[in-house]
């Protein structure tokens, strides 16, 4: 049974690029996740994309080693629960990684 | 002899003296030639005729037939010269005794003894005698006594002639002598072989009649043609050979024998303490020290023994003969030396040191501990190099030994069947194939011998250091011993056989031995050996995904009490699959029990617990309540839904009760032997028992329930039938899979669920799936990197206060340095935050990872 995933990279309000993800991330779909991440990057011509994660139940290791890579192009949006995840992970200091509003989950 | 040529013999002779000399020559010749025809018969007689009292009388006899002699004496003497017995013919006991004490050098010939010095003390006490003929018998150097031939008619004397056949008779007389006294120490030895071999056997059997030490003395006595044997031993068995200082009488057989039973005689200056110091035996007939009983009946032959086995002296036997009978001669000693080892090896396998051979099986479980045991004791017996038993399986051919490798034990050096020289292997082959029980010695200190085996034949081969020599008395005793061995062996078999068919079928009546995860048992039966009573649990999965528990208790214990409750027990489980509900299961119990005699009366506690939500129904029938710990230490006694015992109303109905088991809380459910002493209420046992689950609550399972039982135990054991179930809810997870990445989300699923039932909240739920999910990361992509086959073991387990979780997988690695590979060292580093203890451990076969978090 494969997690379920899915991705969204609709605008946000504001009009910046952003790919939002549902679902939960783990060694066996995390190249989905990386190809994404790549496109939407790419499609965002240079521009920083709000990668949000606030629809994402789960996440390991592998999952945070994308958001490393392209942390100088990304900010994150997560559920409060997962902002331990970064800070231990140290990613909170190279990008900026804000909670979802409480509502934001499900 | 030729006439003719006697005449040539007197030339100077007138013709009337010839004639009359020829005459009588002729006479003389004539008789010469009787005699010698008559000396050759008797000599063929004496070596036809092998028994040296009748070969004596038939020399004295053909003696006095040659010289036509009225008296005959023939006195033997013992080997250190003294006269030992007397073979007379006309002669009286008198005369023959003064006879035996002339001394008559190569031969004395007297016409008038009245007249010759050298008998003149002969003469004075028998002045009837005139003519003496007395001929030393001497052979190989050996005085073996002499023969005298004695008249007291007037002018009668011995001529040259009948001295000479005398002279031929006595020398022929001495190899008879000889070779009837070699037969006689011949059969001697063998009498001698033969009784210690019977009181080896004897010894050995597991009923003697009689003691051993009696039986050697008894023996000893016979064997030895003599008036009084006694044995004496140690007065203190156990203090070490050096330290003795007493022998005490311990066994007596003969005349005198109710004097001297009991004597003690000190180590330090008598002749028997000697004896035992030194090891060494000795012929006497003065002891140094007296021995009421023994010694003050008057001078006599006596010899003096060790007995010796294993380098320790375990006694001493004294054997004594009448002074009328022959001495004992000095090689009469290697005689009853040798059967005094023999009496001494048997003895101390008999008596001493216990049996061993028979502890050491008597003392095993398996045939093949006995073998081992035994094995190690034959080797010990013959302070051997080496003892190998090889069990041949009974179907196997040579052909198939050469294939596969017979099972081999081995005492002292170790070996392997492969490693063993052909020629040996094929020895020990053949000896399989040979007869049994018969022992085969190969070369110098080497012997086989094959024996029945409970699974085919037996082949026991000892190797000797030093190249001694294995003797006919070690086969005997290895025959015996390789007997006594199969018989052991057999016997050791069979209760081996019956004691695992009991105990099978005991288990089988007692129930699972196996529970689902969350239970533990514990189960102690008050009637040894048995290992059921008439308590009983029970744990079955229901077919509603529901667990259902029975703790019971028929009257009574031991086997009567057992095959109730095996009956009940079955009934139980059958009637909680067809309905389960508690109340109605304990209510077609009483139907049930109300038809089986020594069924009434039995109490249980039935319960169904819902795993997931731990919603849990039960019924008493007259048990006594179950108790409940929370996880914050209240504890309840479940004892609603509680009514009278089985089998006594079996129309009445009855009442159940339900609770909800709190996350992390135990219960435990128990038979009274847990609980119930001896002028003490039961309540006090209860509450003793409620504070050891709840002081263990946050311990595991398993060293709860070994707490529990070993802390209530009473003093010298339970005396009732125990038994003690405990269950914490919820039961651990465990879940077993294939290491692939596609597995990991219901894995983190299930372990969601689980944490729910334990009410972890949602942040430390978070952390927990993180920290799992990066150790089952690595299980999968570094643990199985070369074996894809591998699984995965997720385990999890809540204490009172934490949750523990097991990470197991069969592959290997190494935790990773986090600066050679920041990939996976972020794994690791978030294991290490978002748990309280992380613990890796890598093994050739597997890495195992704890994790563990307290819960608030």
């Amino acid at each position: 049974m494969p997690p379920s995933l899915t991705f969204d990279t609709s605008r946000r309000n504001d009009g910046t690029p952003a790919l939002a993800a549902a679902g939960e991330i783990d060694l066996s779909n995390v190249d989905e996740f990386a190809q994404a991440l790549t496109t939407a990057i790419g499609a965002a011509g240079g521009a920083t994309v709000t990668v949000d994660l606030s629809a994402v139940e789960y996440l390991d290791s592998a999952a945070i080693n994308c958001l490393f890579t392209h942390a100088e192009h990304i900010h994150i949006i997560a559920k409060p629960l997962m902002m331990r995840v970064f800070a231990v992970s140290g990613l909170d200091e190279l990008t900026t990684v804000k909670p979802a509003p409480p509502t934001a989950g499900h | 002899m030729d006439d003719d040529k006697g005449e040539s013999a007197f030339p100077e002779l007138g013709r009337r003296q010839v004639v009359s000399r020829m005459h009588q020559q002729h006479g003389e010749l004539r008789a010469a030639r009787d005699q010698m025809e008559q000396l050759i018969q008797t000599i063929v007689e004496i070596g036809a005729d092998l028994d040296l009292d009748v070969t004596l009388h038939r020399i004295v006899d053909a003696a006095m037939d040659l010289t036509d002699a009225r008296y005959g004496v023939l006195a033997i003497r013992a080997p250190d010269g003294t006269p030992a017995a007397f073979i007379q013919a006309g002669a009286d006991d008198d005369m023959a005794r003064r006879l035996g004490a002339l001394h008559v050098g190569d031969g004395l010939r007297a016409d008038d003894l009245r007249t010759d010095p050298r008998a003149a003390e002969l003469a004075a006490h028998t002045p009837s005698l005139r003519a003496l003929l007395a001929i030393p018998i001497t052979g190989r150097a050996a005085d073996f006594g002499t023969l005298y031939l004695a008249d007291d008619r007037k002018d009668r004397d011995f001529s040259d002639s009948e001295e000479g056949a005398v002279r031929a008779l006595a020398s022929a007389a001495a190899v008879a002598i000889d070779n009837a006294r070699l037969v006689a120490r011949e059969r001697e030895t063998a009498k001698w072989t033969t009784a210690s071999r019977e009181i080896t056997t004897a010894l050995l059997s597991s009923d003697p009649q009689t003691g051993p030490l009696q039986l050697i003395v008894n023996r000893a006595l016979e064997l030895s043609d003599a008036e009084q044997a006694i044995l004496l031993v140690p007065s203190e068995p156990d203090s070490p050979a050096d330290k003795v200082d007493t022998l005490v009488v311990a066994a007596t057989a003969g005349r005198y024998a109710s004097q001297v039973i009991g004597r003690r005689v000190p180590m330090d200056g008598s002749t028997s303490g000697g004896v035992a110091r030194r090891g060494i035996p000795l012929i006497t007939d003065s002891f140094q020290y007296p021995i009421e009983g023994f010694t003050d009946v008057g001078e006599r032959s006596a010899i003096v023994l060790p007995l010796i086995a294993d380098d320790a002296v375990l006694g001493v036997i004294a054997v004594a003969r009448n002074p009328q009978q022959p001495k004992f001669s000095d090689d009469y000693l290697e005689l009853v030396s040798d059967f005094a080892r023999h009496a001494a090896i048997a003895l101390a396998l008999a008596a001493g040191r216990e049996h061993a051979l028979n502890q050491q099986l008597a003392q095993a479980d398996t045939v093949g501990e006995a073998l081992q045991n035994a094995i190690e004791e034959l080797r010990r017996l013959w302070r051997a190099r080496r003892v190998l038993a090889i069990v041949f399986p009974s179907s196997s051919s040579a052909a198939e030994t050469l294939t596969r490798a017979p099972e081999l034990v081995a005492g002292g050096e170790p070996a392997q069947w492969d490693d063993l020289p052909p020629d040996t292997r094929q020895t020990l082959i053949s000896l399989r194939d040979g007869d049994l029980l018969t022992p085969t010695v190969t070369r110098s200190g080497v012997a086989g011998i094959a024996l029945q085996h409970p699974e085919g034949v037996l082949v026991v081969w000892i190797d000797l250091a030093d190249q001694r020599v294995f003797t006919l008395e070690d086969q005997t005793l290895l025959t015996v011993l390789a007997g006594r061995l199969g018989q052991g062996l057999h016997r050791v078999h069979r209760v081996d056989q019956q004691r695992e068919t009991a105990l099978a079928l005991q288990h089988a009546i007692l129930g699972p031995d196996r529970l689902p995860s969350g239970f533990a048992v514990r189960y102690q039966a008050a009637s040894r050996p048995l290992q059921v009573g008439g308590d009983w649990y029970d744990v079955v999965d229901l077919d509603d995904g529901r667990i259902a528990m029975v703790v019971g208790d028929c009257v009574g214990h031991g086997l009567a009490a057992a095959t109730v409750m095996g009956q009940l027990r079955s009934a139980c489980r059958a009637l909680l699959l067809e309905n389960p509900s508690p109340r109605a299961a304990l209510m077609a119990l009483d139907r049930f029990a109300a038809r089986i005699p020594g069924a009434q009366c039995t109490t249980a506690v039935c319960a169904v617990l819902n795993p997931e939500t731990g919603e849990l129904v039960y019924s008493s029938a007259g048990h006594p309540p179950p108790i409940l710990v929370n996880a914050d230490g209240t504890t309840q006694l479940l004892d609603d839904g509680h009514t009278i015992p089985v089998g006594l109303r079996p129309d009445r109905a009855r009442p159940d009760a339900r609770r909800t088991l709190a996350p992390r809380a135990t219960l435990l459910l128990y038979t009274d032997g847990l609980v119930e002493r001896r002028r003490r209420p039961l309540e006090e046992g209860i509450s003793r028992v409620s504070t050891l689950v709840q002081g263990g609550r946050n311990h595991t399972l398993d060293d709860l329930a070994n707490q529990v039982m070993g802390e209530v135990a009473p003093y010298g054991g339970y005396q009732d039938d125990v038994v003690l179930l405990l269950y914490r809810h919820p039961a651990p997870l465990e879940m077993d899979f294939p290491a692939d990445a596609s597995h990991l989300a219901h894995t983190r699923s299930a372990l969601r669920s689980w944490l729910r039932e334990v009410r972890v909240n949602a942040e430390q739920t978070q952390d927990m799936l993180i920290a799992v999910g990066e150790a089952l990361a690595n299980a999968i992509e570094h643990g199985h990197r070369h074996t894809p086959q591998g699984t995965v073991r997720l385990q999890a387990t809540a204490l009172v206060d934490r949750v523990q979780l097991t990470i197991t997988d069969t592959g290997s690695w190494k935790p990773p340095q986090p600066e050679a590979n920041p990939h996976r060292g972020r794994g690791i580093t978030l294991m290490r935050a978002l748990m309280r203890d992380v613990a890796i451990h890598p093994r050739p076969d597997g890495t195992t990872v704890h994790l563990s978090s307290r819960i608030s």
